[in-house]
């Protein structure tokens, strides 16, 4: 699953310590969704959505299997 | 901040008279069933201390100690856990199996060998039934 997080962070000037610390979550959690290497909960994608105060479908982008 | 140093010392104080009074009801017993409960001390021991001084040390500065907390909660490091444990837990069932059927058939030793047999036998056990802890909760 592709996401905006980067993007997002960026945008707002922000470090991935500082976005860690706001959503409670540790610094590498924060490196792996940005890299696509990990896939947040959904309490998780619910705090990021609310942080950016965007719905989550336009931070996370869902890709089916290509198989 | 302070609930977690006394936890810290606790812990290491119970290793070491754990790890004292096996010791002492060993009396001289190196071998078989005895040899086995001083070598879990030990590890006991030795898991304690790390265990009671992490928690010392992150009680001491506050910066760590939230940092320490958030790695403990961090749903990746959950994850990443969850997983590691899975699969150590099937390796160590595979190992044990191999041990005490080692010591079965080639030392002869079947008192021993079911001592592993039953240790597996009761980590299977608990893996049974927190499965279905879990599955009711979840």
């Amino acid at each position: 699953m592709k996401n905006r997080l980067e993007e997002l962070r960026k945008a707002r000037d922000i470090k991935q310590e500082e976005l860690a610390e706001i959503l409670e979550v540790s610094r590498q959690t924060i490196g792996s969704l940005e890299n696509g290497r990990y896939n947040p909960s959904i309490m998780l994608a619910f705090k990021i959505s609310r942080y950016f105060g965007m719905p989550i479908e336009e931070i996370f982008l869902y890709e089916e299997d290509k198989k | 901040m302070k609930r977690n140093r006394r936890l810290g010392w606790l812990i290491i104080i119970a290793s070491f008279v754990l790890f004292v009074s096996v010791s002492l009801l060993r009396d001289g017993r190196y071998e078989g069933v005895w040899g086995m409960i001083g070598t879990i001390s030990s590890g006991l021991l030795g898991g304690g201390v790390v265990a009671g001084v992490a928690l010392i040390r992150n009680s001491r500065n506050e910066e760590t100690a939230k940092k320490a907390s958030i790695a403990q909660r961090d749903e990746r490091n959950i994850a990443i856990r969850g997983k590691a444990a899975y699969i150590t837990l099937n390796v160590q069932f595979f190992l044990i199996f191999l041990y005490s059927a080692y010591i079965m058939y080639i030392l002869d030793d079947s008192t021993t060998a079911f001592i592993g047999y039953g240790i597996a036998a009761a980590g299977l056990i608990l893996n049974a039934v927190l499965y279905r802890i879990y599955e009711k909760k979840m």
